[in-house]
């Protein structure tokens, strides 16, 4: 399984430039996600890759080849798209077997194919059906089958799983990232949905405005987010702003403008500079009474409040800043407007300007 | 890189046939109503020149001119559509209302009796009505025209207002009885300004489908009403240059017709023009 | 007095007609008497001859007078709808698939043809496929006719070319607005495990539109078996179509025997694409639109 390469892929329409000088690698085997909101680009890139868009500029590799100006029914790709596209007029066995006829593979291997491959995705014994007389799901598979069944060199998928009820995404989730393992095949999957990309992927790479705003494994990205737009986009995060007072081994001191303290670990950078401080509910702990200490306690005031069944989604006024944070349910009873909060250092993101 | 260029000439060779037998009827028709001398094998006429138009619309006289003026029979030709569109859209409206909107006893039979003169040949009928128009002493008469007219027409008439009136929801009747509106008062107020365009299309293609009607006409009018269709069909008999200006005349309703109505387009319905 | 009003109107309203029969009573009495009623004419008429009216004796003089036109009008018929159906799908499945302007641009230009009355095609016609009329001028100029002995076209070449002319881009549009349904994702589909242009159309297009194609097809049948004007313009030479039989029949024997025989002949033969169609459009009516 070669892997996939995009060198300074652009791609305009009309004015508006969807992507935009993008380069990026996809190792072989691995599974890489593009995630963005609407309008970032991911799906052109990938349609890019599939063939169905020719970039205006750059270059795009499978494997040794140079496929840029390729056609699709060429590259050898499995693409798995958004509303399934089951031919309606052919029956699930047509549907994977189609491919299969044009590559004048021989009656009886074109049968064990299909069967071995409804086998991957647990759709045995529905050949006959037609797309029409399955569910959203079961669509899915078949979708999925048809791609797999030429066993591609790359396979593509163009948010799957988004036309699916939330249980069976989360379910089919796990299904596809399975399969792309047990197959070993490099995978490029679109998506919005961060927790779908955090559960499939090797890596993700953030897009923005047609270019990559950050790639790493899920890890990195939801840790060590490396601008504002990547650490909101991935969970949940308040931000405070503000600059570098003081510096002691990896101990450094942040001044918010309405005079704050904040104490975070970060290294690399100078007095003065510049940073914005991004908070994740984990890092946030409510208090009811104020501390004996005051190492980076605060005094909030509860502005809002949701019941989510298993935490209360907070929000709270901590000097200027709306900091959001949650809390075990249990304490519901002795909630009060006027708390305190208590910020971890070692799970602040540091974001320097 | 030959392959690619020999797909490309393949391609303009056959979009150039193409366009070629489009046009090439309608250029001939052209250039036989401004030609005065053409002889073969010249490819364009040696003289050419606006008499036979002159003729044709009665601003001079040549006898050496093989054209006769067309003002009787348009007058006819527009007699008989006005009447025709009239008393066909007086029809076709209720008739419409009535299938778009109600559940009928038999809605089956009455679709079949308006859905039968498109697929079965109406020659046949033009021909059995002529002893039975000679015995009322309709034949040879405009009423008579009129009548065959109306018919030819109802069908057209009544599917594209059936379908502009299904076109608008419903629910939006409703909403006006439910603020205090009669079925009338509905039907006025509501329905027919929103599927006035529709039913506007349903007029105008009515009354181009009475301009340019022949073979009733012909089998019925004979011999003494001449519509300019009639009159187009026995000049081609014997001048080219009349007969292509007549053409011409036709032409320009159909056109007039089909730029109008890009938006409001029914396939099967209007491409039942002109049997 | 005020019960004896709502005692009438009680009485009324069981006996009048309901609303809507009413609304389609003067069409449907128009369409009965003007249309159903010489149609039944036209059968009865067929087996009369004289005092007998049971006779197949107009059907057996028909046959021996006119069997040459009517094998004619079938052949014409079949050909001719064949013919619209293969090009005027290839131009519409084109225009779909190709990107090009030019595509577009012929598939739209041709639609002109559609709301031209086959009264005009006829003089058009005439005028461009004479002996010495504007086609056979070109090709001469291209030395492909020798103008002392050009192509002959008032016979069943130039009818189905007047056909065709029409039906072509009839066949293309009713075709295309099915097409544009066809959601580009199962295009592509097809694209991504390796299909070309060809098996994209023969096996994805195509199979996704059957009705539409039958339909076309069925009305392009009947239209071409139908039409009385374009053979009667367009024909001079033996054979032609049973239209033109039927009209002489009429305008010079005034045989209505014979004439009717062969208009039920007509009917019988666009009656099974006409069932057909009627059926499925019935149905369609009745149960969704």
């Amino acid at each position: 399984m070669p892997q996939v390469k995009l060198l300074d892929v652009t791609k305009h329409y009309g004015k508006v430039t969807a992507v935009d000088h993008l380069s990026l690698t996809i190792e072989d085997q691995e599974m890489v996600t593009l995630l963005g909101p609407s309008g970032c680009g991911k799906t052109t890139t990938l349609r890019c890759i599939a063939g169905f868009i020719v970039p205006d500029a750059g270059h795009i590799f499978i494997g040794d080849q140079d496929v840029t100006y390729v056609p699709p029914e060429r590259r050898d790709i499995g693409f798995v798209f958004q509303n399934f596209a089951l031919w309606p007029h052919m029956t699930v066995y047509q549907n994977l077997a189609f491919g299969l006829r044009l590559r004048r593979l021989r009656r009886d291997e074109i049968k064990a194919r299909v069967h071995e491959t409804l086998a991957l995705v647990r759709m045995t014994g529905l050949e006959d059906r037609y797309p029409r007389q399955l569910s959203g799901g079961q669509q899915q598979r078949v979708a999925l089958a048809r791609a797999l069944v030429l066993h591609p060199r790359v396979l593509l998928l163009d948010e799957p799983l988004s036309n699916l009820d939330a249980k069976l995404r989360e379910e089919m989730r796990f299904e596809i990232r399975e399969l792309q393992r047990k197959l070993k095949i490099t995978a490029v999957y679109v998506t919005h949905d961060q927790a779908e990309a955090l559960v499939l992927s090797d890596r993700i790479a953030i897009l923005n405005r047609g270019h990559i705003e950050q790639i790493g494994t899920p890890q990195e990205i939801y840790q060590r987010p490396k601008s504002q737009f990547v650490a909101s986009f991935v969970g949940l995060c308040s931000f405070v702003e503000g600059y570098v007072e003081g510096t002691s081994a990896e101990r450094v001191l942040v001044r918010t403008e309405d005079g704050l303290a904040i104490e975070v670990i970060a290294e690399g950078l100078s007095q003065g500079q510049a940073v914005t401080l991004a908070l994740r509910p984990e890092s946030v702990e409510v208090l009811w009474t104020k501390p004996a200490h005051n190492k980076n306690v605060f005094p909030a005031e509860l502005t809002r409040f949701a019941y989510l069944g298993e935490t209360l989604d907070c929000w709270l006024k901590v000097g200027k800043w709306d900091i959001r944070a949650h809390l075990p349910v249990p304490q519901i009873q002795t909630l009060s407007s006027q708390l305190w909060v208590q910020l971890n250092p070692e799970r602040i993101i540091v974001i320097p300007h | 890189m030959g392959i690619k260029c020999f797909k490309l000439i393949f391609k303009v060779f056959i979009a150039a046939l193409f366009l070629f037998i489009l046009i090439g009827p309608l250029s001939s028709v052209v250039l036989w109503s401004i030609a005065i001398k053409w002889y073969w094998p010249h490819v364009l006429p040696q003289e050419i020149g606006l008499a036979y138009w002159k003729q044709a619309l009665g601003l001079q006289r040549d006898w050496a001119i093989a054209a006769v003026s067309i003002w009787d029979a348009f007058k006819a030709s527009m007699i008989v559509a006005v009447v025709a569109t009239i008393v066909t859209m007086a029809l076709a409206i209720p008739a419409a209302y009535a299938l778009a909107r109600f559940h009928l006893p038999f809605k089956a039979l009455f679709l079949l009796l308006f859905l039968m003169p498109k697929v079965f040949p109406q020659q046949p009928i033009f021909v059995n009505l002529l002893p039975v128009f000679t015995r009322w002493g309709l034949a040879g008469t405009l009423p008579g025209v009129m009548l065959i007219h109306i018919l030819v027409c109802l069908l057209f008439g009544t599917w594209i207002s059936t379908s502009a009136f299904k076109a608008i929801p419903e629910s939006l009747e409703e909403a006006a009885r439910s603020v205090g509106a009669t079925k009338w008062q509905a039907f006025w107020r509501i329905l027919m300004p929103l599927a006035a365009p529709g039913l506007l299309v349903s007029t105008v293609f009515v009354f181009v489908t009475s301009l340019t009607e022949f073979t009733g006409t012909f089998f019925l009018g004979l011999p003494f009403v001449t519509t300019l269709p009639m009159l187009l069909y026995s000049a081609s008999g014997y001048n080219m240059q009349f007969a292509s200006v007549l053409a011409l005349v036709l032409l320009v309703p159909s056109l007039l017709f089909m730029i109008m109505t890009e938006r409001i387009f029914r396939p099967e319905y209007l491409g039942s023009v002109g049997r | 007095m005020r019960s004896g009003r709502s005692e009438a109107k009680r009485k009324g309203g069981g006996a009048s007609l309901p609303l809507p029969l009413l609304l389609l009573l003067p069409a449907t009495s128009f369409i009965l008497v003007l249309y159903i009623y010489p149609l039944v004419l036209s059968i009865t008429r067929s087996f009369t001859l004289g005092p007998e009216s049971l006779t197949l004796a107009n059907y057996a003089k028909a046959w021996a007078l006119y069997k040459k036109d009517i094998i004619f009008t079938i052949e014409v018929a079949f050909l001719g709808t064949l013919l619209a159906i293969i090009l005027g799908l290839a131009l519409a499945c084109y225009a779909r698939i190709s990107r090009s302007r030019v595509a577009h641009f012929v598939n739209s230009l041709s639609r002109l043809t559609i709301f031209l009355p086959y009264v005009i095609v006829g003089q058009m016609m005439r005028s461009f496929l004479a002996p010495h009329g504007f086609l056979n001028i070109i090709l001469a100029n291209m030395k492909l006719v020798d103008l002392d002995s050009p192509i002959q076209f008032f016979n069943i070449r130039g009818l189905l070319l007047g056909f065709l002319w029409k039906e072509i881009p009839f066949v293309s549009f009713l075709v295309s607005s099915s097409l544009q349904v066809i959601d580009d994702c199962y295009l592509e589909a097809a694209r991504s495990v390796g299909a070309k242009t060809r098996h994209v159309v023969l096996n994805i297009l195509i199979p996704m539109i059957k009705p539409t194609i039958i339909i076309a097809g069925v009305l392009t049948f009947c239209t071409i078996v139908s039409t009385f004007t374009l053979p009667y313009m367009l024909v001079t030479e033996s054979p032609t179509m049973v239209t033109v039989d039927i009209a002489h029949r009429v305008t010079y024997f005034r045989d209505y025997g014979v004439a009717n025989a062969l208009g039920v002949l007509l009917y019988l033969l666009a009656a099974p694409m006409a069932v057909y169609y009627l059926r499925r459009m019935v149905r369609e009516k009745i149960y969704g639109y």
